[in-house]
C-alpha cells in the first residue's frame, strides 16, 4: 500500500481508513438486520421445545425453563401431520420431475429451429405469461379433465412455468448449433443430442428452476384447498393452517393422543413444532441450490 | 420413417399423459361407479356433499360407521371436506362455477347468500322439510328459518344450534380468594376484576388477566352487546323502525367502562393480538380470571371441557358461568345467534329425486330416535356394548366414535337436543340439569337479530368493511389512542359510509315482506 500519495485532494491512507469505517458500519448494520430476521426463527424453534409451564414466560424468557422433545413426539404419533408431510414430499418430487421434464423438453422444441408454428407456439406461451383465466376458468377445467379430487390437479395444471419456460429457452438457443451439426454427423437423433449434449450443459439451469418448482409444490395450499376433496390427501400446508388455527392438536380421535396432549405439552409448541417441521426441507435444500441461482437464471437471459 | 416413429412416440407419451391424468383417486361420478351387482334392493344412491371443517384429520369414509350409516340410509356419501377459513371463497368458486354438489353448507354470514338465494341457486325447501324431514324440523327455532327465506320460501336447511351458546366465565376458586360473591351488575364485575389485580388470585409473580379479552373485541364485546341494547353489529327494532345497534349512545357508556378498565390494567394490553388458542393458552396457565367462552359446554361439561386436562378444572380451578350482567340503567340482556350454523342447501339444478330424497333421509335422520341412538352408540358390538348392569356402555372404538362425531358435526345436521349440546341417553343426568339451568336463566334475555331475512345489497358489499371500521375505532378508543369522542366520528362515516343506506334498503325490503 502507497502511503503519502495523494488523488484528487485524499490520500491513500485515509480513503483506507473510511473504506475500513464504511465496512465496519455496513457490517453492523447488515448483522442487525440478519438478527432482526432471525430472531422470530429462533423463537420459533425455541418455543417447539418449551413444556406447557414455559410457555407464557416465552415473552421474556426467550430460552424456555424446561425442555421437552414432546411436541415432535406428538407429531409423529399423529396420523395427520406424518402423512401430510408425506404427501408434500411426494408431490414435490413427482411435480418437480414434471415441471423439469415439460419445461425442458418445451423450450428445446421451442429454441431448435424448423418447428412449423414455432412463432405460434411462442405467442401462446407469452399470452399466458401476461394474462391468466383466473380461478373460476381453471376450476371449470381441471373439473373438466376429471382431475378434480385428485393430486394431479396440483401437479398438471401449473406444470410449465411461462417464465422458466421462455429462460430455459433463451438458453437453448444460445447453445452453438455447430453442437447439434458435430452430434448429428456422428448419428445421434434430436432425442440423443437433447439428452446427452443439451441437458448436460444445462445443469445450472435445470438446478434452479428445480429449486423453483419444489418450493412452489411445497408450500402448495390454496390449490389443495380448492381442488382436493379428501381431507386425507391434504399436503402439509393445508393441516398446518388447521394446526395453527384450531390451536388445539390435529383433532383426531385418538384418546392416547389426546391424553398426552393434555398432560405434557402445551398447543402453542405442536404449532411450533410443526413450524419447525415443515420449513427444514426448504432450510436444507435452499443452501445446496443456492450456488445455481444466478447462474442458472442469468444463462438464460442474454440472447446469443 | 425416424420422422414417422418419433411422431407416434409422441403422440402414445402424450396419450399416456392424459390416461393418467384421469385416474383422479376416489370416484365421485355415478358414471365412475362399478356396475350394480344383481340388486334385491335399489342401488345405493350417490351423493356428495361439501361441507367446512376445523380440524386437521377428518372423519375417514372408510370406517364401519360411515359404512353403517350408508346401509342404513340406502346411500353412496361422499362428503368433501373444505379447511373452514378458506370455506366462503371455494364456495364462491364452485358456485360461479355452475359445479355444484348435491348440496353443501353455506354459513349465515356469508354476504353473497342473499344474492344467491335472489339469482334462484337454490332449491326451495320448504315443502321438503315439513314433508320429509318430519323429526328436524320439530328441532329448529323458526328464528333459524329468516336468513335463508326470500319471497316467503325456504331456501336451506338450517344447521340447528342454541340461540345462546356461550357466555362470561370466571374462575370459581379466585372468587373465594377474593371474598366476593358472583357478580350480578358490571359494576360488581369491575370490583372483582380489581380484587383479582390486587390479590395477584394467579399467584405471586405470574401474569395475571383479570378479564381476558381477545382479537376483534373478543370477551369485551359481551359488555357492549349489553349497553347496545343487542349484538353491537346486529339491528334492533324501536317504535318500529330498525335501528343500528353499534352506533346506540349507550355504547359509548361501554366503552368508557372498558377504557377504565383497561388503564387500570383489569384488560391486557395486547388484547388485540391475542388470538383464540393464545387465550386457550392463558386460561390453561391459569393465568385468566374471567373471560367469554363460545360454547359454555366447555367449561361444565367434563367431557368437553378441553381445561379439565390441563390443570383448570382440577382442584377447584373451575370455570364458572356468570348471570346475565345488568348495565347500570337496569338492562339484562345477551345477544342472541340466529340459531343456525350455517344452511345445507340443495342447487336449483338438482332434478334427481332419488338424490334429494336421500338428502331429506340424511338431514332428518340424526332427529329420530334411531337416528339419535346410532349417534350415541355406534354399532351394536363394535362401538357399544351391554354392561353387567345391562345398560349400554361405549367401548374403546366407541369413545373415539364420539369423540369425532362431537368434535366434527360429521352429521351433517346437528341434533339440536332439548338442552344445547348434551345427549340424552349419554350424559349424566346432574351435568343435563346445569346446563338446562344455564339456558334457562339466560335464554329469557337474549336479544335477536331484527335485520335476520332482511335483504339489502348494500349490506352484502360494504357491511364487512363498515364492521372492521367498527372493531377498529372500538379498539383505539378502549386502548386509549384515541378520545371517547371519536365514537361520534365513527358513527358519522358509519352512516355516511353506508350505514344509514343499508338500513333503508332494508326497511324497504321489510315492506314488501307484508
Amino acid at each position: 500500500m502507497a502511503r503519502g500519495f495523494s488523488r484528487g485532494g485524499m490520500s491513500v491512507v485515509s480513503r483506507d481508513r473510511d473504506s475500513r469505517i464504511f465496512n465496519l458500519v455496513a457490517y453492523l448494520i447488515l448483522t442487525a438486520v440478519g438478527l432482526l430476521a432471525l430472531y422470530p426463527l429462533v423463537y420459533v424453534a425455541l418455543m417447539s421445545f418449551a413444556d406447557s409451564s414455559s410457555i407464557s414466560n416465552l415473552t421474556t424468557n426467550l430460552i424456555p425453563e424446561k425442555w421437552t422433545l414432546s411436541n415432535y413426539q406428538y407429531l409423529l404419533v399423529s396420523r395427520a401431520f406424518p402423512r401430510s408431510f408425506i404427501i408434500s414430499t411426494g408431490l414435490m418430487v413427482v411435480g418437480t420431475t414434471i415441471n423439469l421434464a415439460l419445461t425442458s423438453l418445451t423450450g428445446y422444441a421451442l429454441a431448435r429451429r424448423g418447428l412449423p408454428g414455432q412463432k405460434i407456439f411462442l405467442s401462446m406461451v407469452i399470452f399466458t405469461l401476461l394474462f391468466n383465466g383466473g380461478m373460476i376458468p381453471s376450476f371449470l377445467v381441471v373439473k373438466g379433465l376429471g382431475l378434480y379430487g385428485s393430486w394431479w390437479a396440483l401437479i398438471l395444471p401449473g406444470a410449465i412455468s411461462s417464465f422458466n419456460l421462455i429462460v430455459m429457452r433463451n438458453f437453448f438457443l444460445s447453445l452453438p448449433l455447430e453442437l447439434d451439426e458435430a452430434a448429428r454427423i456422428d448419428g445421434a437423433n434430436d432425442w440423443t443430442i437433447f439428452r446427452r449434449i443439451v441437458l448436460p450443459l444445462s445443469t445450472p439451469s435445470l438446478a434452479a428452476f428445480s429449486i423453483f418448482y419444489a418450493v412452489g409444490h411445497w408450500n402448495s395450499y390454496f390449490s389443495a384447498i380448492l381442488y382436493l376433496t379428501d381431507a386425507t390427501k391434504w399436503p402439509l400446508q393445508v393441516v398446518l393452517r388447521q394446526l395453527i388455527l384450531m390451536g388445539m392438536g390435529t383433532g383426531e380421535a385418538n384418546r392416547e393422543l389426546d391424553a398426552f396432549l393434555t398432560t405434557n405439552i402445551a398447543p402453542a409448541s405442536i404449532r411450533m413444532a410443526a413450524i419447525v417441521v415443515t420449513i427444514i426441507p426448504m432450510l436444507i435444500i435452499y443452501p445446496i441450490g443456492q450456488r445455481y441461482f444466478t447462474k442458472g437464471l442469468t444463462l438464460g437471459s442474454i440472447k446469443g | 420413417m425416424q420422422k414417422g416413429l418419433r411422431y407416434m412416440v409422441a403422440v402414445v407419451l402424450l396419450l399416456g399423459l392424459v390416461a393418467s391424468a384421469g385416474c383422479s383417486g376416489k370416484s365421485t361420478t355415478p358414471a365412475d361407479k362399478p356396475a350394480a351387482e344383481p340388486a334385491k334392493q335399489e342401488a345405493p344412491v350417490p351423493l356428495r356433499i361439501m361441507v367446512d371443517w376445523w380440524q386437521a384429520t377428518t372423519f375417514e369414509e372408510d370406517s364401519p360407521y360411515w359404512k353403517e350409516l350408508e346401509k342404513r340410509l340406502n346411500i353412496d356419501l361422499k362428503v368433501e371436506w373444505t379447511p373452514g377459513n378458506e370455506y366462503d371463497t371455494k364456495l364462491a368458486t364452485v358456485v360461479a362455477s355452475g359445479q355444484f354438489p348435491d348440496s353443501f353448507l353455506v354459513n349465515g354470514g356469508d354476504p353473497n347468500l342473499a344474492a344467491w338465494m335472489q339469482q334462484g341457486a337454490f332449491m326451495p325447501v320448504g315443502d321438503l322439510i315439513k314433508q320429509k324431514m318430519p323429526d328436524l324440523s320439530k328441532n329448529i327455532n323458526d328464528i333459524a328459518f329468516k336468513a335463508v327465506t326470500y319471497k316467503g320460501k325456504i331456501h336451506g336447511i338450517p344447521r340447528p344450534r342454541a340461540v345462546i351458546r356461550g357466555g362470561m366465565v370466571v374462575r370459581e376458586d379466585y372468587l373465594k380468594k377474593v371474598n366476593l360473591p358472583m357478580p350480578t351488575t358490571y359494576e360488581e364485575l369491575g370490583k372483582v376484576l380489581m380484587a383479582f389485580k390486587n390479590q395477584k388470585v394467579c399467584g405471586e409473580g405470574k401474569k395475571c388477566y383479570p378479564f381476558l379479552a381477545g382479537e376483534r373485541l373478543g370477551g369485551v364485546g359481551l359488555v357492549i352487546d349489553s349497553y347496545a341494547g343487542g349484538a353491537a353489529v346486529a339491528w334492533r327494532e324501536e317504535n318500529g323502525a330498525l335501528v343500528y345497534n353499534g352506533i346506540n349512545p349507550k355504547v359509548k357508556d361501554a366503552l368508557s367502562l372498558l377504557r377504565q378498565w383497561y388503564t387500570d390494567g383489569l384488560i391486557a394490553k395486547d388484547f388485540p393480538v391475542l388470538k383464540g388458542p393464545d387465550q386457550q393458552q392463558i386460561v390453561v396457565n391459569g393465568e385468566g380470571a374471567t373471560w367469554y367462552v363460545d360454547y359454555i359446554q366447555t367449561v361444565t361439561d367434563e367431557r368437553y371441557n378441553m381445561f379439565a386436562g390441563y390443570g383448570v378444572g382440577k382442584a377447584g380451578g373451575r370455570l364458572v358461568p356468570t348471570p346475565v350482567l345488568k348495565t347500570p340503567d337496569g338492562k339484562q340482556l345477551i345477544a342472541a345467534a340466529s340459531g343456525t350454523n350455517g344452511y345445507m342447501v340443495i342447487p336449483s339444478t338438482l332434478k334427481d329425486q332419488k338424490k334429494i330424497d336421500a338428502l331429506a333421509r340424511l338431514f332428518n335422520y340424526w332427529s329420530t330416535p334411531e337416528g339419535y341412538e346410532f349417534w350415541t352408540w355406534g354399532i351394536p358390538g363394535v362401538h357399544s356394548t351391554k354392561g353387567a348392569d345391562g345398560k349400554l356402555q361405549l367401548t374403546e372404538e366407541g369413545k373415539k366414535m364420539q369423540l369425532a362425531t362431537n368434535q366434527g358435526s360429521f352429521r351433517l345436521t346437528d341434533v339440536a337436543p332439548d338442552v344445547p349440546y348434551t345427549n340424552r341417553l349419554i350424559d349424566p343426568p346432574d351435568m343435563i340439569k346445569m346446563l338446562k339451568g344455564y339456558y334457562d336463566g339466560v335464554n329469557p334475555h337474549a336479544v335477536f337479530d331484527a335485520s335476520l331475512g332482511l335483504i339489502s345489497k348494500t349490506k352484502q358489499q360494504k357491511f364487512t368493511e363498515l364492521q372492521n371500521m367498527q372493531i377498529d375505532y372500538f379498539t383505539r378508543i378502549i386502548t386509549g389512542q384515541v378520545d371517547l369522542a371519536a365514537f361520534d366520528e365513527f358513527v358519522q362515516k358509519w352512516k355516511s359510509q353506508g350505514g344509514d343506506q343499508i338500513t333503508k334498503e332494508m326497511e324497504e325490503y321489510k315492506k314488501t315482506l307484508k
